[in-house]
Formats: structure tokens, sequence, C-alpha cells
């Protein structure tokens, strides 16, 4: 070690003497140890980011393909087998070949695609626009950041609240980052791509990016947790988020699915979905539904959808400071009344009753006047009124009530004569969600104490009891048309929390579990049933709606039409008889309705799902993907999805 | 929304990112302190965004930054004064004055040094990480790795000499080429 290099060191450490600080300012006085000096310090620039930045990527997330060659072609420098030494003056001339190949290359695109842009301007990320708060993440800690600083290599940027947002233009403005609410992204170096890394790294949240044109055709690359989305061609537009995972907007990309190194591409209008491990592409439905009435967010509780029988009328609920919770309107555009309760909504199977929770009680409206006719009282105040679902005879309202806190009941009501007919306390933790079997004999209740029990419709004997394995508790309930078949909607039982819910099919006969839906990012709160059982519609706490081939056991298409917000914990969804109209009300206070002309038009949809959805074929080794020629010829469930999602 | 991307902010950016190694590397070693040169580094940027908003004319980029970083270094000493931080702005003008006597254009030795760090061995990758990623002094890493402390900074000046013959090959392997 020179002596002046010692001695700067030392000064680095802050361990260097008067006497010595004077002796490196002499050497310092020396050309040439300044000019050794200088080259030091751009050698520490680099260490530093170098560093901070492969510290980052170092978490296997390259697919196992790609892992596999490296192995391989890693075999060949460290430790040599006889066979590669043998070969290798073989694959020096490969080497030769393909640098001259190169050379000729680069010298046809340089001549072809004129001077390229200068590498300097590939490696910045500047922060364009910010609204709200946002902070730049490094070393462990977070700093707050100002629109026009620079992201370095290496560095987080996390936007702050839900409603922040943030533009990060990147590579001189060729691509265009906007950040969504609590987002975290990671801007990886240039040098950690050159190896196949991803350059971006979305650790939490949503992310938009337009790719404008790509320098040097060095693709895109975002890393989410599902897997990795890269942008192969200039005047690309993607999502990438935690609830959506990968959707085109416009352009193409091809989506790489960590778990198993499969591969997708992914075309305008579509979003990667998984089933039971195989990736394939799903259609994204646009459109923004028009919105029938607001809700003041006040509160994080249940929420509750839900049309009348004939399919005019319209009920939504939640819980509002005012006591108002309730809305009940025509589903054409109209006057939408506000109403004295709260969380659950029901229509009486003639349409002329709406009863709706109100604290710890059942309040009962003329549906057409939204007059107060009677008020159902039992039990204690504490017990609050959850969840309301009439018999389908119309004759008996079943009401769940309970907290997390509190023991959960389940009553059953004459409300012509306001009589209760039984009432259990059912469960040790609150009641979550009720449903009838189409008959009428069972009624179903569920509860935060992760059961579902099977109760006696008349007498209100319980007949069984079915305790979610997986510690997840059910938000909503659905019979299916064959009257054996119910649809439990099942997620933590902290909704707050981001992990994947699952729609769980249950044979009540058999007691036996048919099947597991996941694809949704968090809890499910809300199903229904469509097109006699063949389609499954669900709602959950990741702002989506999902419609599932039941048959095939896999998600089809999306909507995402609400926004997230903070405390979300709910979506519900409710489809009208004639499932024209779908209706949702999220927590971001808005109840939307969405017309699906297509699901009870379409064609294909009155064959078995088996021939409904012949989109889906198998492409090589197993990956699936969505043929759009197969989807013209079938008819039109291409173009429904594509345009027939209306306001 | 606040917004800042004008053609002008996106040169200086491009202009700035090139440099920017050499610029953090003076930095660092003036202030031994990652998260102090990273705020350092940025404060830089900011203020040549508000010169070129101002219209002020800056005729060699690389030089006003490393002079708005050495009135930054010394201002974060005089804060630090307190805790005994060794301050010398006659040495800040030295490695100012080494760095200025470089020709500006790093761009190809720093491409050179990232390959070569790619190559390094993994033990000294985490003698380098210690130092360049967690920010730890000698006598931190003598502790965790049981070694001692001049052998540490042996081999971390070893390992920082083999880097930059590396690049050096590299380049004039490059320079080489027909």
């Amino acid at each position: 070690m020179k002596r002046w290099h010692e001695l700067f060191l030392r000064w680095e450490e802050g361990s260097i003497s008067e006497a010595e600080l004077t002796e490196l300012k002499q050497w310092l006085s020396d050309v040439e140890v300044r000019r050794e000096l200088a080259e030091e310090l751009l050698l520490t620039g680099v260490l530093v980011e170098a560093f901070r930045a492969q510290q980052r990527l170092s978490l296997p997330v390259r697919p196992a393909a790609d892992r596999a060659r490296e192995w391989s072609s890693g075999a060949g420098t460290v430790g040599r087998s006889q066979w590669a030494r043998s070969a290798a003056w073989l694959t020096g001339l490969a080497v030769g070949v393909a640098l001259l190949t190169w050379v000729a290359w680069v010298l046809w695109t340089n001549l072809r695609l004129g001077p390229s842009i200068p590498e300097e301007e590939q490696a910045f990320a500047l922060l364009a626009e910010l609204e709200g708060e946002a902070f730049v993440v490094a070393q462990q800690e977070r700093r707050p950041i100002r629109a026009g600083q620079l992201l370095l290599p290496g560095q987080s940027i996390a936007t702050s609240g839900a409603a922040s947002q943030a533009v990060v233009n990147f590579r001189a403005d060729a691509v265009h980052m906007r950040l969504g609410g609590d987002t975290v992204l990671y801007v990886a170096s240039d040098a950690d791509t050159s190896h196949g890394r991803p350059l971006l790294v979305l650790e939490q949240g949503q992310l938009e990016v337009s790719v404008d044109r790509l320098i040097r055709r060095r693709q895109i690359s975002v890393r989410t947790p599902l897997g990795i989305a890269v942008a192969e061609q200039e005047q690309t537009v993607f999502h990438v988020s935690e609830a959506v995972g990968l959707m085109v907007v416009r352009g193409e990309a091809r989506f790489t699915y960590t778990a198993t190194g499969q591969s997708v591409r992914v075309g305008a209008g579509q979003y990667v979905a998984v089933a039971d491990g195989e990736v394939y592409t799903a259609r994204y439905l646009g459109g923004e539904g028009r919105v029938w009435t607001h809700f003041v967010r006040e509160f994080t509780d249940t929420v509750s959808v839900t049309f009348s029988r004939d399919g005019r009328w319209l009920a939504a609920a939640t819980r509002q400071r005012d006591g108002l919770g309730v809305r009940l309107g025509h589903v054409e555009p109209g006057e939408v009344r506000a109403l004295a309760g709260d969380r659950s909504v029901a229509f009486s199977p003639d349409g002329q009753v709406l009863a709706a929770g109100d604290s710890g009680n059942v309040r009962l409206y003329d549906a057409s006047t939204g007059e107060t006719l009677r008020v159902l009282e039992w039990g204690e105040r504490r017990w609050t009124t959850k969840y309301l679902t009439f018999s389908p005879d119309g004759r008996w309202l079943a009401v769940g009530k309970g907290n997390r806190d509190s023991v959960g009941v389940v009553e059953v009501w004459d409300w012509r004569t306001g009589k209760l007919v039984w009432a259990r306390l059912g469960h040790p933790r609150g009641v979550t969600a009720l449903a009838y079997s189409p008959d009428g004999r069972f009624l179903l209740s569920a509860s935060l104490d992760q059961t579902v029990t099977v109760w006696d419709g008349a007498q209100g004997e319980p007949r069984t009891q079915f305790l979610l394995v997986n510690g997840h508790v059910v938000r909503s309930m659905a019979f299916a048309p064959d009257g054996r078949t119910v649809a439990l909607a099942t997620g933590p039982a902290d909704t707050r929390v981001r992990r994947a819910g699952q729609i769980v099919l249950w044979d009540v006969a058999s007691e036996r579990v048919l099947a597991k839906l996941h694809g949704h990012g968090r809890a499910v709160s809300s199903v229904a049933w469509a097109a006699a059982g063949r389609i499954l519609i669900s709602g959950s706490a990741d702002t989506t709606i999902r419609f599932w081939d039941v048959e095939r056991r896999r998600e089809y298409a999306m909507l995402q039409g609400h926004r997230a917000e903070v405390g979300f914990e709910a979506l519900a969804v409710a489809l009208s008889p004639d499932e024209t109209w779908l209706a949702s009300l999220s927590f971001d206070g808005t109840v939307k309705l969405w017309r699906l002309g297509w699901l009870h038009d379409e064609p294909t949809m009155k064959r078995p799902v088996a021939h409904a959805f012949p989109a889906f074929l198998p492409l090589k080794g197993g990956i699936y993907a969505f043929d759009r020629e197969s989807a013209q010829s079938a008819g039109s469930l291409g173009a429904l999805l594509k345009g027939d999602v209306r306001n | 929304m606040e917004s800042m991307s004008t053609p002008s902010a996106k040169e200086l950016a491009s202009r700035f990112m090139a440099e920017r190694h050499a610029l953090l590397g003076f930095i660092y070693s003036m202030v031994r302190n990652l998260t102090a040169a990273e705020d350092i580094f940025q404060e830089v940027w900011l203020r040549l965004q508000e010169a070129s908003e101002r219209g002020e004319v800056i005729t060699d980029l690389t030089k006003w930054c490393r002079g708005v970083a050495k009135n930054l270094i010394l201002h974060y000493w005089r804060e630090k004064r307190t805790r005994k931080v060794v301050v010398d702005s006659e040495l800040l003008d030295l490695v100012e004055q080494a760095l200025n006597e470089q020709p500006d254009k790093w761009l190809e030795k720093q491409r050179a040094l990232m390959e070569c760090i790619e190559q390094l061995p993994q033990k000294a990758k985490q003698l380098v990480q210690m130092k360049y990623e967690e920010g730890l002094s000698f006598a931190a890493m003598a502790e965790r790795l049981q070694r001692s402390m001049e052998s540490l900074k042996m081999a971390l000046c070893r390992i920082r000499q083999a880097l930059l013959k590396c690049a050096q090959r590299k380049l004039q392997a490059m320079e080489a080429l027909p």
C-alpha cells in the first residue's frame, strides 16, 4: 500500500493525526498522486452505488430456466471439466464468430437507426411530478423527496398516503412511471439489469409504466410479487400492482411467473392470471361504470348492495355517522333516498319490503315509498345487526348479529307479524354472513369464529358445522342454483392484512370442499352466481371484481372500477335478476352500476361451460394463453369482454 | 401538482448523471458518511436545477458541481465540529484539484469498473459490501470478521487496486480494437 493511500484511508476513517494530515497534503502536491487519487475517488463512487444496488437485487428473481442456463454456463468457468477443456478451442472459435457477427450487427443497426443515444442518458430517474408526500428509501432510512430530485440507482421511492401520486421519468424521458398511493418502487442500475435482473422492482402498491421508446432496444422490466413484466415494444403502457399483477393497456408485454419460470405474452386489454400453477391471460374489462350514489367514507365496516327481484330497485348500505347509511332508488338514473340504517340490506322476494340493519335492530321499509313499516327488536343492543336475508319463499327474515368481541346470534323472524320465530347464540363470535338454500330448508351462518353452521331453516336446529382450516373468515355466501353447492367468500380475519383470500366451493350435502378458487390479492368479500351456476362473480378488498369459469375453476375476466382506500376492507357485488346489471359498493364510497348485457345474451354461455370458453388453448408446455381467433370465432366472448362493459 | 420536466432539466440530469460517480466518491471521501454523502449529492443537484432555472450560465458543469459540493462539505463539517470531525479545507481544495485536473469523461472507466466489480470473488465482494454498502469502519469490520484492522485495510486496498487494474486492462483492450 502506498503511503499516501494509507494516509487517505486514515483520513476516511477519521483516525488521522495532525502530522499525518500535513504529510498527506504534501503527497497531494504531487500531480501523479493527485491523478491516482482522482481514480480512487471515481472507484469509491462506483462502489458505493454498485453495492447499494446489489444488496437489493440479491434475491433469486430470475426464472428457473434462466438460472439453469446460468448454472450450466457457470460450470464452464469455475472448475472446468476435462470435456470442457478439450472443447475450449471450439468455444473460442464460436466466440470469434459471435464477435464478428456482433460487430457487423452493431454497424448495421447504427447505420439503420442512426446515431445511438448516449449511454449516460439511460441511467437516471427523475421525480418529475409529486402530489402528496413521498420518500426516498436508501440505507434502510427514508427521507422526504421533492419534485425535481434524482433517484439514484439502488434507491427506492415510496409514496405515502392513499391519495399520493408520483411520476418518475426514466431513461431520458423515454419511460414514464406513475406511482399510485402507498407504493414502493425500487430503481435498479443499468449495470444490474445487464445481467437479466429487473430494472424496476414494485415492492408494494401500483404502478403504471409507459414506454415511449426503447433506447438501444433495451427492454423495460418490472418485478412484481407474482413475476417479472417486460415491455419489449415501444409505445407500450402497462399497469403492475399487487391486486392485478400485470395488465397491458397498449402494446404488448411478456410476463414470467416467478414460481415456475413460465412466461406468457400479454396483449392490450389482457391481464395475467394464475390457476393451479399455470399462468395464462384473461381479459381486463375497462370502463368506469355509472356512479349510482355516494357514501361518506367514515367507517371501515360491512358494506352491502342488492337488487329487488324485479330488477328495478337497488339498495345499498354501509355505516354512516348521521345514521342514514341506507340508500334506496331505481336502477335507472333518478332520486336515491337516504334512509336510517346501516351495514346490510335485503329486499323481500316480492320486492315490496326492504329490510335494513339498524344498529342492533332491523328496520323494515316500504320499498316504493321509503316509509318505515316496522322495527324488529330483540336481544342486547351490542349485538350489532351485520347481515340480513329473506327466505326464498319470503316468509322468514334471517338476521345475523354480533361483533368481534360478542357472541354471534342468528335470528329468524316472521317479519309480517313482527314475531321472533327462533334465535340461537350460534357462534362464540359475531355473524358475518347468512344464506338460505334455494328450497329454504337450510340456513347457513358464517362467523368471525371461522366456522360456517348449517341450521334447519324452520326449527333452528344446528345440522352441521364447517371449520375453515386456513384461519380465514367467510364474509359472503351464495347457494348455486343446484341447491347444494355454496360459494364462500373468504379471507384473513383482519381484511386490512395484505394476504390473499379465496373462494371456497363447498358441497353442503357431502360436506366436501369441491374447489378453492385463487386469484384475488386480498380478502374476498362478496360472491354472486350467474349464468345458471356456470359463472361466479366476486368482489374483494383488492378493489377488483372477478369473473370465474366455475367448471374450469379459473378466472377469465376482471373489472377494476373502484379505488383503493386507506382501511379498505370490502367490495360488495350484486347481479340483477336478469343478469344485465352488476352493482358494486366499495370503500371508496361509491355504488356503481355496470352493464353486463353479454352475461345474459352471450350465446356461448348458454352451452355447458366446457364449451363456452374455447378461448383458452394450451401453448408450449402447458402454458395457457388467450387465443383471440378462437374467441372471435366463438361469437362474442372476445367482443363482449373488449367493449361491452359500459355505463 | 409540482412539475419539473423541462428539456433543460432533462439535459442537465443527463450530464449530471454522467459525472455522478466521481462526484459521489469525492463527497463520500470527504464526509465519510453514506447518508450525508447522498444528501449533499442531492442538494448539489437541486442547486444545479435552481441555477439553471435562474438562467445562470454554467460553463463547466462538473467543476460547478464540485464547487457547490465543496461548500456543502465545509458546511457539513462546521455543523459536525462538536463531534470532533477533522476539518481541513486545504485538503478539500487539493482533492478538488485532483478531480479538476482529470478529463471529465469518466464514462468508459465507470462502465469498465462496473464490469470488474461483477467479477469480484465472493469474499472480496463481502468486504467491499461491508465498507461501502453498510458503511462500517475498519474497527467494526475487524470485530465482525475476527481479523486485524491492518489486514482488512490491506485486503481492501488490494481489492481496489485489482479493480483499477482490471478496468485499465479493459480500456486498453477496447482501444486496441480496430
